[in-house]
């Protein structure tokens, strides 16, 4: 119920936001429970159907492939590793930012030059470079991708927690023999939570397209496993042939990019009027 | 009012030669030296009130008191022992006894914790969480145990504060330094504020450490006080005597500011208005730090900076060169 009220303050357009994010994640979740599922089963005699042929409702790709199955079977992968990674860098971020902000001085001026580091390295070049070492595979990018996105994490961690670290109610448990973890945790962390996720709900899209440019180039995720970057880049070979190939996924990120957007902005509009509402005493 | 016992004699609290300086950047001076060799004594169940107006330092030396800034010299006393010489263990169980009251009622309680959690909170750092403490404290500070889910921004600044005063008192602290507890409070709400802590002190025989500026609540509730300026204590004395018998003439024009709400000693009374601001503590004039205010000054106020000297009383302490041309001629006391 109180989600449903919650619901009433969203304007229009981000409502509609919500609802092309829940249209591909929900696709992507239910689609492989129906019976026509089968993302790998090759039929060379019917490739490159056009959407709304018989049995397959989205076409065939290359390999006579359904590619409604492949789309779905590339969104699980597409979106579960991009918020798997957006939690790995929300952590990292996270815990960085906070010490930073809290301790100040000399550990603040440390890692925030890390930060300013890890800023400066084009991660799709690092990615580059480690495949090149180590081959090309998902594990890869992934650990890749999850310790070199949490910048933004970690300014908003920090600066929540510099405005919060001279604050009174921060101060009282301090001087009754609370450590720093104890303060973190319980006084900047619940604050801290809120703020970063309007960066994580606005980084998602950014992920999902850096996943999917990866899959593109054949960084990420590996054939046969179907994900939405593959997908489009197998489909530009026959562009002329089956536009629709390149144009499925295509449309699918493009929802789940401008949906993830249009709820971050509700957030962002929630998040200014959190910390503001708090009375000031004169 | 007390009877006079060894025990009400036991200093609980001690601040010895205490100094905090701050380090500047930029241009201009190095340091800021905002406590300056200050030395206090709290016995049990006394009240202390520290005066002085906005900058003087009196907020700095809490938060040395309370370990947040690291003295420059000087120690501060629990029980007679040195917080900084003991183990960090021991060190935080004195620690506890010496407890805060803020000024600020609405930044002082974490606002997504309900009152429950916030008077429970120093129970469970302490690892001695019980829901029934938590109802005695809330109730030994006049409020019931029903409110205890609600979250700060459903009290009143009144109720706020004694919500800070039931998290102070729960881990049962011998002394309670009370930093303007009432200043940011209706005066109506004020009055009960200061009964609630007069009770409270008579009930557990608290010691309190009273920083204010308001000269009538520190009158009314004090049994000693002392005069903070520019970092220094200027005058100190029971509180009989710096209200009747002001020495120093920062004390002296300190009484006469204070408003008086009857109009006929009103208009008998004269009234001093100090030259200029509070010094910058990063420029500190030589001397006698009062003397670019002071009325009264000579050449010898800028040559040598005086020290605390006592008066006829023994109780009784003042740093001024000039003792008697301030009673002469600064002032009146306020009657």
């Amino acid at each position: 119920m109180k989600f449903i009220s919650a619901l009433k303050r969203w304007r229009p357009l981000q409502l509609s936001g919500l609802l092309m994010v829940l249209l591909v994640v929900g696709f992507s979740l239910l689609y492989p429970l129906s019976p026509g599922y089968d993302p790998y089963t090759q039929n060379l005699s019917s490739i490159l159907q056009s959407p709304g042929s018989s049995g397959h409702w989205l076409g065939t790709d290359s390999l006579g492939r359904d590619v409604a199955s492949r789309l779905a079977l590339g969104g699980r992968t597409t979106l579960s590793i991009a918020l798997a990674v957006i939690l790995a860098n929300m952590v990292i971020g996270i815990i960085i930012g906070m010490v930073a902000g809290y301790f100040g001085g000399r550990t603040d001026n440390v890692l925030m030059g890390l930060t300013d580091v890890q800023l400066a390295l084009p991660v799709m070049l690092v990615l580059i470079a480690f495949s090149a070492v180590y081959g090309p595979s998902v594990t890869l990018m992934i650990v890749v991708l999850s310790v070199t996105y949490w910048v933004g994490y970690a300014r908003v961690a920090r600066s929540v927690a510099l405005s919060l670290a001279g604050r009174d109610f921060v101060l009282a448990p301090k001087i009754q023999g609370a450590g720093p973890l104890w303060i973190m945790r319980r006084h900047i962390a619940p604050n801290v939570f809120t703020q970063v996720l309007i960066v994580a709900t606005t980084d998602l899209g950014a992920i999902i397209i850096l996943i999917a440019s990866f899959d593109f180039l054949g960084l990420g995720i590996q054939a046969p496993t179907p994900s939405w970057g593959s997908m489009i880049s197998d489909g530009q070979g026959y562009l002329r042939q089956q536009p629709a190939l390149v144009m499925i996924p295509g449309v699918a990120m493009f929802l789940i990019i401008a949906g993830t957007n249009l709820i971050s902005q509700r957030f962002t509009e929630e998040g200014a009027g959190a910390p503001a509402r708090r009375k000031v005493a004169a | 009012m007390t009877v006079v016992t060894n025990a009400a004699e036991e200093v609980v609290l001690r601040v010895n030669e205490l100094s905090l300086e701050y380090r500047l950047r930029g241009a201009g001076p190095k340091t800021l030296r905002a406590v300056d060799g200050v030395s206090l004594e709290l016995r049990r169940g006394e009240t202390l009130g520290l005066v002085g107006e906005s900058g003087c330092g009196k907020s700095s030396l809490v938060r040395t008191i309370f370990d947040i800034n690291v003295p420059s010299s000087g120690s501060v006393e629990v029980f007679g022992q040195r917080l900084a010489e003991l183990r960090p263990k021991d060190r935080r169980q004195l620690r506890n006894r010496v407890q805060m009251i803020f000024q600020d009622p609405y930044s002082a309680l974490d606002p997504r914790l309900s009152a429950h959690e916030i008077v429970a909170e120093p129970l469970r750092i302490a690892r001695r969480y019980s829901k029934d403490r938590v109802v005695e404290l809330l109730e030994s500070v006049g409020l019931s145990a029903e409110v205890m889910d609600r979250r700060p921004a459903a009290f009143s600044g009144g109720q706020r504060q004694r919500l800070g005063i039931a998290r102070a008192l729960a881990l049962d602290p011998d002394v309670l330094v009370l930093d303007e507890p009432v200043s940011a409070l209706d005066v109506s709400v004020q009055a009960q504020v200061i009964n609630l802590l007069k009770d409270l002190q008579q009930r557990l025989g608290l010691a309190y450490l009273f920083i204010a500026h308001d000269l009538s609540v520190v009158r009314h509730i004090s049994d000693r006080v002392a005069v903070m300026h520019l970092g220094q204590i200027v005058e100190t004395g029971t509180a009989e005597e710096i209200f009747a018998n002001p020495v120093h003439p920062y004390t002296r024009s300190l009484l006469s500011a204070a408003p008086v709400p009857d109009p006929r000693a009103r208009s008998s009374r004269r009234r001093v208005v100090l030259a200029g601001e509070l010094p910058d503590a990063a420029r500190r004039p030589s001397g006698c730090s009062f003397r670019t205010r002071c009325p009264i000054a000579q050449e010898q106020c800028s040559q040598q900076d005086p020290t605390l000297v006592s008066t006829g009383s023994p109780t009784h302490q003042h740093a001024c060169h000039f003792p008697e041309d301030s009673q002469r001629s600064v002032a009146p006391a306020m009657t």
